[in-house]
């Protein structure tokens, strides 16, 4: 049996989350955290195949938490998502070696074409 | 006193005034300021020339013409630091002509009062004493000609072909003062009596033309960028016209008086007593226009008072729906993860509505959301419309957080990071509603200010019952 690859969901709003999880259960086997800071936690203590990281959330926003994400595990594939495009915030986002980036309200197959890269 | 100088003085001190009104509208700019230099000369020169006609010497008239002449040197290097500014042209390569012209006066001035290579001496004529010409003054001529020519042929290019693309208003602008300095110029011909033309000076009529398109200009397009409320109607400023030529006529006339009872002759004299009787009538002046004002114009005061109360409305407003626009543009952004979730859930519906987890899940999620979306919609509503005042116990940091949420998305996109220094603060009597919009400005006041980013720090404080 094919060993589902492992990713991890950052985002603050259970509504996305319970979204994603929708979209991927059946292919990945997923875990959650709701900051940056449980993110980072759980990047420490797990190793993940992807990260789908929201961009705006409390305290610690999307960047920052890829900042410090990228120190504790170089080499993991992160995927942006958020409501808000911004050449700058792409930019910044590629810059630390997110892989792509997905806009929110998302299509199903965009979310599954896009994590399939992972 | 000769009546042949009056017209001399009324003129040259309405430059002046003009002058000095430009100047203190707005003393930082350099067009402002070389206007007032403009029309400090024309001043000079027209009150020079009129205590020459008065002169009963001929000592003093060719004193006082060689004074007069001094402003007439310097017009045209004025006239075309002017044109340049208006023209936009780089200074650094117009200067040199204004330095040329500048030295070469310099020159001549120094020639002036130490020869009579230039004012060889005067002429007595039916309006008084007039200067004749030496040498020297076709030189001066042929200067401001070159100059003034130069100047003239700088404004019509920009006018007419507009090479360095200037915005219209700039270029209504520059055909206010191209006509006005173009009529002013006509005022040369009061070099013609230096060279023996008997007829009555005229110069004081094209500089009254000058000064009065530049003053239209300033009160009806704003020229200069000087905004003032004006009392309109013909008859307003007949009468106002009226009673400053009785007041200056009064002030002459107490001059003379003064002058028969005291006995002296000097036209510095004459001039300094006129200015003085000037200062002392003026309370008078003052009280007949206020009369006037309040017994044929009362509605005018009442009409800029309504204006201005409407205006100030208008602008609350306008700063209302551009809060509410910048609310509305963050709260677009707030409403896609609520409709997030409520997409995902209705694309799976189809697959998934059998399995009863799925549906409990479902109610639970897109209910939710739903509600949330309703809630902001509520608050955009609620910050778009106009509220009685209510009072109520409130968290001061509370609302502060709740208004800072609503911008959240918008700070997002400028690069603008929060910090939140709160103290403890005791519940506050406050209308929320009215409090939030004070915070919702400020906010977004602050946000205009930060261009590029940084970190906007909110600090709240309580001490001696105030925060």
């Amino acid at each position: 049996m094919k060993t589902k690859k492992k990713l991890l969901i950052v985002d603050d709003e259970l509504g996305v989350r319970e979204s994603l999880n929708l979209i991927l259960e059946e292919d990945y086997d997923l875990d959650f955290a709701i900051s940056g800071t449980e993110a980072i936690e759980k990047v420490k203590n797990t190793t993940f195949d992807g990260i789908l990281l929201d961009i705006k959330m409390p305290q610690k926003d999307g960047l920052e938490t890829l900042e410090e994400i990228r120190q504790v595990s170089p080499d993991v594939k992160v995927i942006i998502v958020t409501g808000y495009q911004s050449v700058e915030t792409a930019t910044k986002a590629v810059r630390l070696g997110a892989i792509d980036y997905i806009t929110k309200p998302f299509e199903s197959s965009e979310v599954k074409e896009k994590v399939g890269k992972i | 006193m000769n009546l042949f100088s009056l017209p001399n003085f009324t003129v040259g001190l309405y430059s002046l005034f003009l002058g000095i009104f430009i100047l203190t509208s707005n003393p930082k700019s350099i067009l402002n300021r070389l206007l007032f230099i403009f029309c400090t000369l024309i001043t000079f020169w027209l009150v020079s020339y009129g205590i020459v006609y008065s002169c009963s010497t001929v000592d003093n008239a060719i004193f006082f013409s060689k004074l007069g002449h001094i402003p007439v040197l310097f017009y045209a290097p004025v006239f075309y630091y002017i044109c340049i500014l208006l023209t936009k042209r780089p200074l650094k390569k117009e200067i040199k002509y204004i330095i040329i012209a500048s030295i070469a006066n310099v020159i001549l001035l120094s020639f002036l009062f130490s020869t009579n290579l230039y004012i060889a001496t005067v002429k007595r004529y039916f309006w008084g004493y007039y200067p004749t010409a030496g040498i020297l003054l076709p030189i001066e001529i042929a200067i401001t000609v070159l100059i003034v020519t130069r100047g003239s042929y700088l404004l019509y290019i920009t006018y007419r072909y507009n090479p360095n693309k200037l915005p219209k208003a700039e270029l209504n602008k520059l055909k206010y003062f191209t006509l006005a300095f173009a009529i002013y110029m006509l005022s040369c011909c009061d070099f013609m009596q230096k060279y023996g033309i008997e007829t009555y000076p005229l110069g004081f009529v094209f500089s009254i033309i000058f000064l009065y398109i530049i003053s239209y200009a300033i009160l009806r397009h704003k020229l200069l960028d000087i905004n003032i409320i004006f009392r309109k109607g013909l008859i307003y400023s007949v009468l106002l016209s009226i009673i400053s030529v009785l007041y200056f006529a009064l002030a002459f006339l107490s001059e003379n008086i003064f002058r028969k009872a005291v006995g002296y002759s000097s036209p510095g004299l004459t001039l300094a007593i006129i200015i003085f009787f000037i200062l002392i009538f003026q309370p008078l002046k003052n009280n007949i226009q206020r009369i006037i004002d309040k017994y044929l114009f009362h509605g005018s005061i009442d009409q800029i008072d309504e204006e201005n109360i409407k205006l100030r409305d208008e602008l609350q407003k306008s700063e209302k729906l551009k809060a509410v626009a910048t609310l509305a543009a963050g709260m677009a952004h707030e409403i896609k993860n609520p409709l997030t979730s409520i997409k995902t859930f209705t694309e799976y519906m189809p697959q998934k509505g059998a399995d009863p987890a799925f549906r409990d899940k479902f109610q639970d999620i897109v209910g939710t959301e739903v509600d949330r979306i309703n809630h902001i919609v509520k608050q955009l509503l609620e910050f778009s419309k106009s509220s009685e005042l209510e009072l109520k116990k409130t968290d001061i940091n509370e609302l502060l957080d709740d208004t800072l949420h609503l911008l959240s998305n918008d700070f997002l996109k400028h690069n603008i990071k929060i910090e939140k220094q709160y103290s403890t603060l005791p519940q506050t009597n406050v209308d929320p509603h009215q409090m939030k919009q004070v915070f919702l400005n400020l906010f977004l006041n602050a946000k205009d200010a930060m261009k590029n980013g940084g970190t906007l720090t909110i600090t709240t404080e309580h001490s001696d019952n105030k925060f």
